[in-house]
C-alpha cells in the first residue's frame, strides 16, 4: 500500500467517524429517551408492547446496559445539568438513590398503591414504581447435584460437601447481590448468619462472579454446582433445556425489586407516566413475566414459578434502601477483608 | 547525529523569503502536538486533580487512604507483579517468533501472524469464559481429560484457570502479539550489510544474530515490553472475570460501586505512575539512538537465515502459539454457538442456529458491526497519523521537552478503560465542551479510543524513526525538501511497513474495547463489544449468542485478510 494509499485511507476512515449520528442532546423533545438495566430487546418489548395495547405510537432511544455503568454515565450528565433521560428502569434502590442526591423524579399521580402487593406498597403518591421482581434462588446444576442433595436454605451451603461448588455475585462489581448481603448480615440474626456467614462461606472457597450472567454461565457449565441467583437468570436456561433448577431458600427470599421513574427534568414525562402506569395494568405485567421473566408485582396476581412453588408461599425480603447508602463502605471493606 | 546536528535542522539556517513563508510544515506537528495534548492530557486534569483536592483545597488526605487500605495497596502490588510477568515473558517469548517470521524460513509464518492479530482482536471476557469450560478446576473439559488419564480421585483440578498462572495464560497470547507487532517490522528494516560484515570476520549465524540483530533491534524489544506492560496494567476484562485484585478492578469498583471519585483517581494516578516508571526506563535504556539506526543511504533487502531443523522447533512453538491463543477457545466458541441447550453437549437434537438468525435479521448488530469497524478504521488511522508526525518530533528535531511528548501518549495506556471512560465523559460534560453534545456518539468513542491508543502509533512510529538514519531526511531538506515533503517523501516509505503494523494493531485492539466504550456508548452507537455484551448478560442473554456474534466477527475479520491478500497478489502479478 503506497503512503498516498494510506493518506487516502486515514482520510476516508476520519470522515466516517465525523459523520457519527447526531448527538442524542440535540433531539430534546423528540424521541422518548429511556435508560434501563434490562436487556435492550427486553426494554424494547416493552415499549413495542405498550404501543400495541394502548394504540399510542411514539419513537424511542432505548440505553440498555448494566446498571452501574449506566449510572456512572447519567450522574455526570446530571451533575452537568445535560440529561435528557425520558423514564428510568433499574432496581429501585439505584432510582431512590440517584433521587435523593439529584432530586429527579417526578411525583407520579397516576400511579395507584392499591395496585401492587402489600409487601411492595407505598404511602401517598409515588416517585418510583416497582413493576417487578427478581427473586433470589439456589441454582443448582442437576448433572452435578442430586436431587437429594440439592441445598435448601443458605445455611445448607456451608455443608462441606459443597466444597468449591457455591458460587455467588461479588458486591464489588454487582450492585442487585447487595440483596443477599444485607439479608443474610443485617436481616438474619444468630448463627451462622451476620458475617460469620461468609467467614463460613469462604472455607467452602466459593468463587465470586462479576455479575449473574457469569454466574448462570458457571451453573450450567458445571464449574459450579451452585449458585446464589435471580429468577430471571434462570428462566430462560431452562426454557432451553439446560441442566438446571433451583429450590428457593427457607430462610426466606431475597427479592431485588424493579422499577421505573420519571425524571421530572425529561423530555415526554407524560407519555413516560403513562407507561409506568400501564406496567401495572394486565398487559403490562404480562410483559413483566413473559417479557422480561420477572416476578409480577400486581396484588391480584396469583403467579406460580417454573419449579411449581407459589409466589404466595414464598417470605419476600426486600432490602433496606437505607442500609445499602449507609453500610457500602462498611460492606465493601468487609468482604475485602474476607477475599484476603 | 548530533544534538548540534539536530538543532541546526530545527532551525534551519535559511534566510530571505523562506522565513518569511507561512510554515505549513511547523503548524502540522504543533497541531499533531495539539491533538496528542488534547485526548490524553486534558481528560486526565480533572481527574488528577480530585486525587489531590478536597472542596478546591489541596490536600493527600486520598492518598492517606490509599496507603492506609491493605486491599488497594494488594491490588497495587498485584498489578505490577503481573504486568511485569506479562510484560517479561511476552517480550522473551516473541522474540524468536518474531526472527522466525521476519528472517528465515520457518514454516506457517502467516498462520502465526493471523494468530496473534487475532488474539488481539478477540474479547477478552469471552475467550475467558471459554477458557473456564476447558480449564475451570472442577468442570473443564481438559482438567476433567487429565483426571481420567491420570488416575486422579479429586474432583478438583490438577489446573485451575482462577489462579495468577490462569490470569498470565490468557494474558500472554495478547502481549506475545504486541510484541510481534513491534519487531517483526523493526527486523524486516535491518540492513544486511551489517549482518554480512559480521559474518566476514568470522562469526557464527548465532553470534551474529545475538550480537548484531538482537542488539539493533533492542527498541523494537523493548517497546513491545513497555506496551505490553502497560496494557497489562490497565486490562479488565480477564482479571475481573477470573476475580483476581488488580488495580484496574479496584478503579471500577472505586468508581461505579462505592462512587468515591477521589479514591479512584488516586488509584489511576497509581496506574499512570506504573506505566510511566517502564516508559522511563525504555527511554533510559535507547537513548543513544544512533546505535540503533540500521537504514543508512543503502538498499537494503533482508536476508533470510536457513535453520535447518530447527526451523520445525520454531513452528512447533507457532503452532502452540496457534493452539493456546486461537483453536481452544474458538473450538469451544463456535461448537457452543451451535448449541441450543450447552449442558446438553453435541447432539444432533441439539443443533440450532437460532443464534446466528437472530444476529443476521436484527438491524442493532449490523449497526454495531458497522460502528466497530468505522471506530477501528478511524482510530487505527488517527494513531497512525498523529503517532507519525509526533514520533518524527521526538526522533528528528530539537524541539525542547520532546521526550516528555512520549511520556504523554502513554498517561491513558495504563489507565483501566472505566477510568479513562469517566474522565472523557467528564471532559465533555465540562464547559466549554458540553454545547457541542458529544456525549453517546461515535466522535467521543473514538476519540477516548484514539486517547487511550496513541501510545501505540507514537511508540511504533519511533521504533520505525530510530532505526533510519537522519542522514537520508538531511540529505531531502538539503535539496530543498519542507519537513511535511520529507515526512512524505523520505521517512513513511521507508517506515510504511511500520505505519501499517500501527494501523492494523491498533484495528485490532479497539474492537473488542469494552470498558471505555459501555460508559460512552449512546443510543444508535453500539458497538461489537457492547452488543456482545448484551447477547450475553441479564435474564435473556445467553452464552450462545456472544459466542455466535464472536464467531462471526472472526469470519468477517478472516474474510477481510483473505481480501486484503488478494488485492495485493494481483497487484503485485500486474
Amino acid at each position: 500500500m503506497s503512503p498516498r494509499n494510506v493518506a487516502l485511507l486515514g482520510a476516508i476512515a476520519v470522515a466516517l467517524t465525523l459523520s457519527a449520528p447526531p448527538p442524542s442532546l440535540s433531539q430534546s423533545g423528540e424521541p422518548l429517551s429511556v435508560l434501563s438495566g434490562l436487556d435492550r430487546e427486553n426494554t424494547e418489548e416493552l415499549l413495542q408492547a405498550y404501543q400495541a395495547s394502548t394504540g399510542e405510537t411514539f419513537e424511542y432511544e432505548v440505553q440498555a446496559g448494566p446498571t452501574e455503568d449506566l449510572i456512572a454515565h447519567l450522574r455526570i450528565e446530571l451533575a452537568s445539568g445535560s440529561s435528557d433521560v425520558g423514564l428510568l428502569i433499574m432496581a429501585i434502590p439505584q432510582l431512590q438513590l440517584l433521587d435523593s442526591q439529584f432530586d429527579l423524579f417526578e411525583p407520579l399521580e397516576s400511579v395507584s398503591p392499591d395496585a401492587i402487593l402489600d409487601t411492595l406498597s407505598f404511602d401517598g403518591i409515588a416517585e418510583t414504581v416497582p413493576f417487578g421482581l427478581a427473586v433470589y434462588t439456589l441454582m443448582y446444576n442437576t448433572d452435578k447435584i442430586a436431587e437429594g442433595d440439592k441445598p435448601t436454605s443458605f445455611a445448607d451451603l456451608l455443608d462441606e460437601k459443597f466444597d468449591n461448588q457455591v458460587g455467588l455475585a461479588s458486591p464489588m462489581t454487582s450492585a442487585n447481590v447487595w440483596n443477599v448481603f444485607w439479608f443474610l448480615t443485617e436481616e438474619m440474626e444468630g448463627e451462622p448468619y451476620g458475617w460469620p456467614f461468609f467467614e463460613a462461606l469462604q472455607e467452602r472457597q466459593p468463587t465470586y462472579t462479576s455479575g449473574h450472567g457469569a454466574l448462570r454461565d458457571l451453573v450450567i457449565s458445571g464449574e459450579r454446582g451452585i449458585g446464589i441467583q435471580t429468577t430471571d437468570n434462570i428462566a430462560a436456561p431452562m426454557d432451553r433445556g439446560e441442566s438446571v433448577s433451583y429450590s428457593f431458600p427457607s430462610e426466606g427470599v431475597p427479592t431485588s425489586v424493579w422499577g421505573a421513574g420519571v425524571p421530572a427534568a425529561g423530555d415526554n414525562a407524560e407519555l413516560a407516566e403513562r407507561i409506568v402506569a400501564w406496567l401495572l395494568s394486565d398487559d403490562g405485567q404480562d410483559w413483566v413475566v413473559n417479557g422480561a421473566n420477572l416476578v409480577p408485582v400486581s396484588a391480584g396476581s396469583d403467579y406460580t414459578f417454573k419449579e411449581g412453588t407459589r409466589l404466595a408461599d414464598l417470605e419476600l425480603k426486600l432490602t433496606d434502601v437505607d442500609y445499602v447508602e449507609r453500610e457500602r463502605a462498611n460492606v465493601i471493606r468487609q468482604f475485602q477483608a474476607l477475599s484476603r | 547525529m548530533t544534538d548540534a546536528t539536530r538543532a541546526s535542522l530545527a532551525v534551519p539556517g535559511r534566510r530571505g523569503p523562506r522565513k518569511a513563508r507561512f510554515n505549513v510544515s511547523a503548524v502540522v506537528l504543533v497541531l499533531a502536538v495539539a491533538v496528542l495534548a488534547l485526548v490524553t492530557v486534558v481528560p486526565l486534569v480533572p481527574m488528577t486533580l480530585r486525587a489531590f483536592t478536597n472542596d478546591g483545597s489541596l490536600t493527600l488526605e486520598h492518598v492517606s487512604a490509599f496507603l492506609a487500605d491493605p486491599h488497594l495497596m494488594r491490588s497495587a502490588f498485584n498489578t505490577v507483579g503481573y504486568s511485569l510477568a506479562i510484560g517479561v515473558a511476552s517480550a522473551l517469548l516473541a522474540m524468536p517468533l518474531a526472527f522466525g517470521i521476519a528472517r528465515t524460513d520457518m514454516p506457517l509464518k502467516k498462520l502465526l501472524t493471523v494468530s496473534a492479530l487475532i488474539s488481539v482482536f478477540s474479547p477478552g471476557f469471552l475467550i475467558t469464559i471459554a477458557y473456564i469450560d476447558l480449564l475451570g478446576p472442577n468442570n473443564g473439559s481438559i482438567n476433567v481429560l487429565l483426571r481420567g488419564l491420570l488416575g486422579l480421585e479429586t474432583t478438583f483440578g490438577p489446573l485451575d484457570i482462577y489462579s495468577g498462572l490462569g490470569l498470565v495464560l490468557l494474558t500472554l497470547p495478547g502481549g506475545i502479539a504486541l510484541c510481534l507487532f513491534q519487531i517483526v517490522p523493526a527486523l524486516g528494516k535491518i540492513d544486511p550489510g551489517l549482518e554480512a560484515a559480521s559474518r566476514i570476520a568470522g562469526a557464527s549465524a548465532w553470534q551474529t544474530v545475538r550480537r548484531v540483530t538482537l542488539p539493533l533491534v533492542r527498541p523494537a524489544i523493548l517497546s513491545g515490553f513497555v506496551l505490553a506492560f502497560t496494557l497489562s496494567v490497565g486490562s479488565y476484562g480477564i482479571p475481573q472475570m477470573l476475580g483476581m485484585n488488580v488495580l484496574s478492578v479496584t478503579i471500577r469498583e472505586t468508581l461505579l460501586i462505592s462512587f468515591n471519585l477521589a479514591l479512584a483517581a488516586v488509584l489511576a494516578a497509581v496506574s499512570i505512575v506504573i506505566g510511566l516508571v517502564a516508559v522511563a526506563g525504555y527511554q533510559y535504556t535507547t537513548r543513544l539512538q544512533s546505535r540503533f539506526e540500521v537504514v543508512a543511504g543503502r538498499g537494503s533487502a533482508g536476508a533470510s537465515y536457513t535453520l535447518g531443523p530447527w526451523r520445525y522447533v520454531l513452528a512447533g512453538a507457532g503452532v502452540v502459539y496457534f493452539v493456546l491463543a486461537i483453536l481452544l477457545p474458538y473450538a469451544v466458541l463456535i461448537v457452543s454457538s451451535f448449541l441450543e441447550a450447552t449442558s446438553r453437549g453435541l447432539t444432533a437434537d441439539n443443533l440450532t442456529l437460532e443464534f446466528y438468525t437472530n444476529l443476521v435479521t436484527d438491524p442493532y448488530y449490523r449497526t454495531a458491526i458497522f460502528n466497530s469497524m468505522t471506530l477501528a478504521v478511524g482510530t487505527g488511522a488517527t494513531c497512525a497519523v498523529v503517532g507519525i508526525l509526533v514520533g518524527y518530533i521526538i526522533a528528528r528535531t530539537a524541539m525542547p521537552g520532546r521526550s516528555l511528548l512520549d511520556y504523554m501518549a502513554f498517561l491513558p495506556l495504563a489507565l483501566s478503560g472505566t477510568a479513562f471512560g469517566i474522565a472523557v465523559l467528564l471532559t465533555a460534560f465540562s464547559s466549554p465542551l458540553r454545547w457541542m453534545g458529544l456525549s453517546g456518539t461515535l466522535f467521543i468513542i473514538g476519540f477516548a479510543y484514539v486517547g487511550h491508543y496513541i501510545a501505540f502509533g507514537v511508540r511504533g512510529s519511533q521504533v520505525a524513526f530510530s532505526q533510519v538514519s537522519a542522514q537520508l531526511s538531511e540529505a531531502a531538506r538539503i535539496a530543498g525538501a519542507n519537513r511535511l515533503q520529507t515526512i512524505g517523501h523520505i521517512e513513511v516509505p521507508i517506515v510504511r511497513n511500520a505505519i501499517l503494523s500501527i494501523v492494523f494493531l491498533v484495528g485490532a485492539l479497539v474492537f473488542p474495547e469494552l470498558s471505555m466504550t459501555i460508559i460512552l456508548t449512546g443510543s444508535g452507537t453500539q458497538t461489537v463489544s457492547t452488543a456482545l455484551l448484551e447477547l450475553w448478560r441479564g435474564g435473556g442473554g445467553s452464552i450462545q449468542a456472544a459466542y455466535a456474534m464472536s464467531s462471526l466477527m472472526l469470519v468477517i475479520v478472516l474474510a477481510l485478510m483473505v481480501i486484503g491478500n488478494l488485492i495485493r497478489s494481483a497487484r503485485t502479478v500486474r
